[in-house]
């Protein structure tokens, strides 16, 4: 597990982000500390021996989603939105269940009905999670391929500029 | 852990969705290689694939071997319903391809889509393990996010596959989320090992498994459109392409049902969750919202919608007596999977109905643009009253026979209530199924010269007619059928 330090460390990160990401009245800012958050979020994993996970964390998420989200602030061009506090109904709502979902994480997930125990010294790292892919879950990967298969065609039907002549 | 996989056994197995696999992404190929611009050749080859497909499943169903890989399982259960899959997608692509002619979207891809999405489905119905589940479930949605959205110039279509997929993504996120809390609670999301968990360790006290249970139903319930997941469903169906919106009110809602199936016969040993009232809520609500809801839609298309939220509610009522003493009771299941099969062929033939009546331009999709088929047509305005009748449940029709078994085994449990509620929900479905037939008969309409209809729209409006009356009269194999399926049911 490393040194509860490094937890810490990791943990703050993460927390300063995400208020940063709803505290900063920049919409650039937020998503920049939101990229600080997830980056904090891989450093934890990296503490759980979850070497994949990280890297594909960084790689996606702090990488080519947060791009994304940057490309398409400066896109629309925001302005400094004031953030007020107001109290309304659903906010109201919202509040309670975030709160009920704090309680229930912090009273009882603690405590997992089975203990699988990761013993296995492999587990979650890029040799492991590669064998589990390729033998085990073989069927779900493959699965996965046809769904982004499915998903590229889609986008380019749906995205490509039609032939003049075929459309009304 | 590793597991010895005889893949030459998955093989055989999955021919019927391995056939499909094969022709969709065989026929992505042949749009960009294909130099003519007739697509006949792809509906060709897509019927072709259904009908291998079909056949495969049939055997695999007759044999009876049940056998399971871990990850997929294969049983009657499954193979049923990839039969019902086939069925909704061999009508839909025979309705198909006059309705995506005039509305400018034959291309391949429409018929690989059609197909790879049942493929989807069908991991459903073989689902062994959540992640395989939850991959089906995003394979078939996603196909069906384009469909909806195929007709890129208009608005509502563009509406349609925006809503679908924002709501969609929301609902799929929620049961990850729900999946990934019986991860945490019991080291794994295999059925089979979840079962046995739940059977060894008492689970009362886990709120994780809670939740989990709580997140994955309310994805589910998205799927076959129940309230109060049900706000998607009105707008996409009327804004998709008539065609893939009768492939949505039936194999889709097939599909969640199959899916809520599998994830039900594990969770429902859990003691601490009140399953009967919860389901009869359930049920209750979507019954009645959905009716009472169609009795106002001016929108045939709308007007389907609802009624396929109220049919869901029906098949609710169903679970709900399946539930009682926690395990899934055979008559009450069986007669669930014989109304998925009902609903299926008379939907369809509803839907190949507003399709021939629609026109290069004009789609006729208000209920008032059926005024005067009685004269212009009376064949096709027979048919649609057979089809208005088998939805409302009146015999001889299969809607009939569909609902008795649904209430007879909720009646078995005495959910006496229930039923009560169901049968005055069918009666409140009259007026607005009905007023369609009189709409047809007794309103004037536009008099102007009916084209002759195409081939393959009356060969499929032929069949669904068959279907509904000929099991209307004659139920007792495809009931019998339909309790097999769920007799021997695997993990």
């Amino acid at each position: 597990m490393g040194d509860p330090i490094f937890f810490y460390l990791f943990a703050t990160i993460v927390i300063g982000g995400a208020i940063g990401v709803v505290f900063l009245s920049n919409p650039l800012s937020s998503a920049l500390s939101l990229i600080f958050s997830l980056a904090g979020l891989a450093g934890l994993f990296v503490l759980l021996q979850a070497h994949f996970l990280a890297a594909i964390q960084v790689l996606v998420y702090a990488g080519a989603v947060m791009v994304l989200f940057i490309f398409v602030i400066m896109m629309l061009n925001l302005e400094d939105c004031k953030k007020h506090l107001k109290v309304s109904f659903a906010s109201l709502i919202g509040f309670v269940i975030a709160l009920n979902l704090a309680i229930v994480l912090v009273m009882h997930v603690s405590a997992p009905l089975f203990d699988d125990g990761v013993s296995d010294k492999t587990f979650g790292t890029i040799e492991g999670v590669g064998q589990l892919m390729l033998t085990r879950y073989l069927i779900p990967f493959e699965i996965v391929s046809l769904l982004l298969t499915i998903a590229i065609v889609g986008a380019v039907i749906l995205a490509k500029k039609d032939n003049p002549k075929e459309t009304t | 852990m590793t597991i010895a996989t005889d893949w030459n056994m998955l093989l055989v197995k999955g021919l019927p969705f391995l056939t499909l696999l094969g022709m969709g992404l065989l026929l992505l190929v042949i749009e960009v290689l294909w130099w003519g611009k007739d697509k006949t050749i792809m509906l060709i080859l897509s019927l072709l694939a259904v009908a291998a497909s079909f056949y495969f499943a049939w055997d695999q169903w007759i044999q009876n071997i049940p056998w399971s890989q871990q990850l997929l399982v294969f049983d009657r259960l499954s193979y049923i319903f990839d039969l019902i899959f086939l069925f909704c997608l061999l009508i839909t692509l025979l309705i198909s391809r006059d309705h995506i002619k005039r509305e400018h979207i034959e291309r391949g891809e429409y018929y690989a889509l059609l197909l790879l999405a049942t493929v989807g489905m069908m991991m459903m119905a073989h689902a062994g393990d959540l992640m395989v589940l939850f991959l089906g479930i995003e394979v078939m949605t996603i196909g069906a996010y384009i469909l909806a959205g195929i007709k890129k110039r208009h608005s509502k279509s563009n509406e349609a596959a925006l809503k679908y997929f924002i709501l969609g993504g929301i609902a799929a996120g929620l049961m990850v989320f729900g999946i990934a809390f019986f991860y945490g609670a019991t080291g794994s999301t295999q059925l089979s090992i979840l079962n046995q968990t739940f059977a060894e360790v008492d689970s009362s006290q886990s709120v994780l498994i809670f939740l989990a249970v709580a997140l994955i139903l309310v994805g589910l319930c998205f799927k076959i459109a129940a309230v109060p997941f049900h706000f998607w469903s009105p707008d996409v169906y009327e804004g998709a392409p008539t065609t893939v919106t009768a492939f949505m009110a039936t194999a889709i809602k097939a599909a969640g049902f199959v899916a809520l199936f599998r994830v039900l016969f594990i969770v429902i040993s859990l003691t601490h969750i009140p399953w009967v009232p919860l389901l009869s809520t359930l049920s209750i609500a979507t019954m009645t919202v959905g009716n009472l809801v169609a009795l106002r839609q001016t929108n045939i298309k709308r007007m389907l919608a609802y009624s396929s939220i109220a049919h869901a509610g029906y098949a609710l009522v169903g679970l709900a007596a399946a539930a009682k003493d926690n395990q899934l009771s055979e008559m009450a299941l069986g007669a669930i999977v014989f109304y998925m099969m009902a609903y299926a062929v008379i939907t369809l033939g509803a839907f190949a109905i507003v399709v021939a009546m629609g026109h290069r331009g004009d789609e006729a999709e208000e209920i008032s643009d059926f005024a005067g088929l009685g004269q212009r047509h009376p064949l096709l305005a027979a048919a649609m009253t057979v089809f208005m009748i088998a939805l409302t449940g009146i015999p001889p029709t299969i809607g009939f026979i569909g609902k008795f078994y649904l209430f007879a085994s909720a009646i078995e449990v005495g959910l006496y209530t229930l039923v009560v509620i169901g049968v005055l929900n069918s009666v409140v479905s009259a007026y607005y199924y009905l007023g369609v037939v009189m709409t047809m008969y007794f309103k004037e309409g536009a008099v102007y010269r009916w084209p002759p209809l195409a081939y393959l729209l009356t060969t499929s409006i032929f069949l669904t007619l068959l279907g509904t009356l000929y099991w209307g009269v004659f139920p007792k194999d495809l009931f019998l059928m339909a309790q097999e399926s769920v007799r021997q049911v695997i993990f």
